[in-house]
């Protein structure tokens, strides 16, 4: 039904005066299958008929989404199908600890939980209930959507959790500090400017105590610097998904949209283009030039880029 | 009951009784893709448009496949004959039609606005 579909828009496409009477089939062609959908009782014989695959590869359902058939996915038992591809056919029941070992070894009941196929081995389907399983397995996990997405949700959760550690610590340390090297900054403007030899030398001597305090944090605050900027080649991919999926649904001829939701993935990665070209050009400028810097001078080098830096 | 080399052999051996155009509409009558694919390899048997036809009236969708991918270009330069026998097919009986559609699909860059309208009637 769905090829005759797509084949009757081709016709359109190409005999624009054949419209009414394709449109006409089409219509007919629709209410047969709705007609056909709502009298097949057996739900695994429909679905086995609504993922038959034509000469392309496609099958029917892909086709009706393709094709935006709204009537035909709506359907209800359709809809029925669409959720129970979404969600595997493997039961989701259970929880990922009552998988392992030691815990079966500690809290199950041997008993109960004896050798569930010796008894019909080979001449039947084996019962599953009341094994403990989870979505994270691998069988599961691999044909259920549901599972891919709340594992991807996770990732996110842990990863967005990591940078506003990141971020939170690299926000209370400048917080913190910030006085002091704004005292640097200002002191280095009336080093500028001043004539006094003596006057110079007071400034220096306490720029030397400020940076003194000050050494151990500045290097903490790279060390983050460095962990944040790592993070951000990460948000790459992001991106890098979308631009792959582009890629390959345009090679396979299957539709694309850049979705608004997208936008913040875009979002993300031009922050963090500006944070990597900051912290490249800006934060760690002059740091790695010369291999035989001494750790007081890297020390130096780093609170000066900082100060200097502090209102990005 | 024989083996595809031992037919292939045997028209062979009696070359000069047959006629390769006929034998071939007769393996594709009957059905035989990979021993009528031998035989056009093996005798360089010249493509015919009744070669295509013939499939389609049998019903022998995967050889008819394979005539449009190798001979297309000599398909569509009889591309009426080849469409009439196509839309004729969808009249004949109702069986194949996953692969009479696809067909269609295939051959819808040289349908022409008549043969689109009696495949409508048809359908």
């Amino acid at each position: 039904m769905c090829l005759l579909y797509e084949l009757l828009l081709s016709i359109i496409k190409k005999f624009f005066s054949l419209n009414n009477i394709c449109r006409s089939i089409m219509k007919t062609t629709m209410d047969m299958a709705i007609a056909y959908i709502e009298s097949v009782d057996d739900e695994n014989f429909l679905t086995a008929v609504m993922l038959e695959r034509d000469f392309s590869g496609r099958d029917a359902l892909r086709i009706a989404v393709e094709l935006e058939l709204l009537d035909l996915i709506q359907a209800p038992k359709i809809e029925a199908i669409i959720k129970r591809i979404y969600n595997s056919d493997y039961d989701q029941a259970g929880d990922l600890f009552e998988m392992s070992t030691p815990y079966k070894i500690v809290f199950g009941d041997k008993n109960a939980n004896a050798d569930i196929e010796s008894s019909f081995r080979f001449y039947k389907k084996r019962e599953l209930t009341g094994v403990p399983q989870s979505q994270w397995m691998f069988e599961i996990f691999k044909e259920s959507m549901n599972a891919r997405i709340m594992a991807s949700g996770i990732i996110c959760v842990i990863f967005t959790g990591v940078s506003a550690v990141l971020f939170e610590n690299v926000i209370s340390t400048t917080a913190n500090d910030l006085d002091k090297f704004l005292q640097i900054r200002s002191i280095k403007e009336q080093l500028m400017v001043s004539g006094d030899e003596n006057e110079i030398i007071s400034m220096l001597e306490q720029i030397n105590a400020l940076a003194a305090q000050l050494a151990a944090d500045a290097s903490a605050l790279l060390s983050n610097f460095q962990l944040i900027c790592f993070m951000c080649w990460l948000n790459f991919s992001f991106m890098i998904q979308h631009v792959v999926t582009f890629i390959f649904t345009k090679k396979l001829n299957r539709f694309y949209s850049f979705g608004i939701l997208h936008v913040t993935d875009l979002a993300l990665m031009v922050c963090s283009i500006l944070f990597i070209q900051w912290y490249n050009n800006f934060l760690t400028a002059n740091l790695n030039t010369d291999p035989n810097l001494s750790q007081t001078e890297k020390d130096m080098r780093l609170m000066g880029n900082i100060t200097a830096n502090i209102d990005y | 009951m024989f083996s595809h080399n031992y037919v292939l052999r045997f028209l062979e051996t009696h070359a000069k009784f047959v006629k390769d155009d006929e034998v071939l509409k007769i393996l594709i009558l009957a059905k035989k893709f990979r021993l009528s694919l031998q035989f056009i390899n093996q005798r360089n048997t010249k493509f015919e448009i009744g070669f295509f036809t013939n499939a389609i009236e049998a019903n022998a969708y995967d050889i008819a496949f394979y005539l449009l991918r190798v001979y297309e270009e000599q398909i569509f330069s009889n591309s009426q004959i080849a469409i009439d026998f196509h839309v004729k097919s969808y009249q004949d009986n109702r069986q194949y039609l996953k692969s009479k559609l696809h067909m269609s699909k295939m051959l819808l860059v040289i349908f022409n606005f008549n043969s689109a309208k009696i495949f409508l009637e048809i359908i």
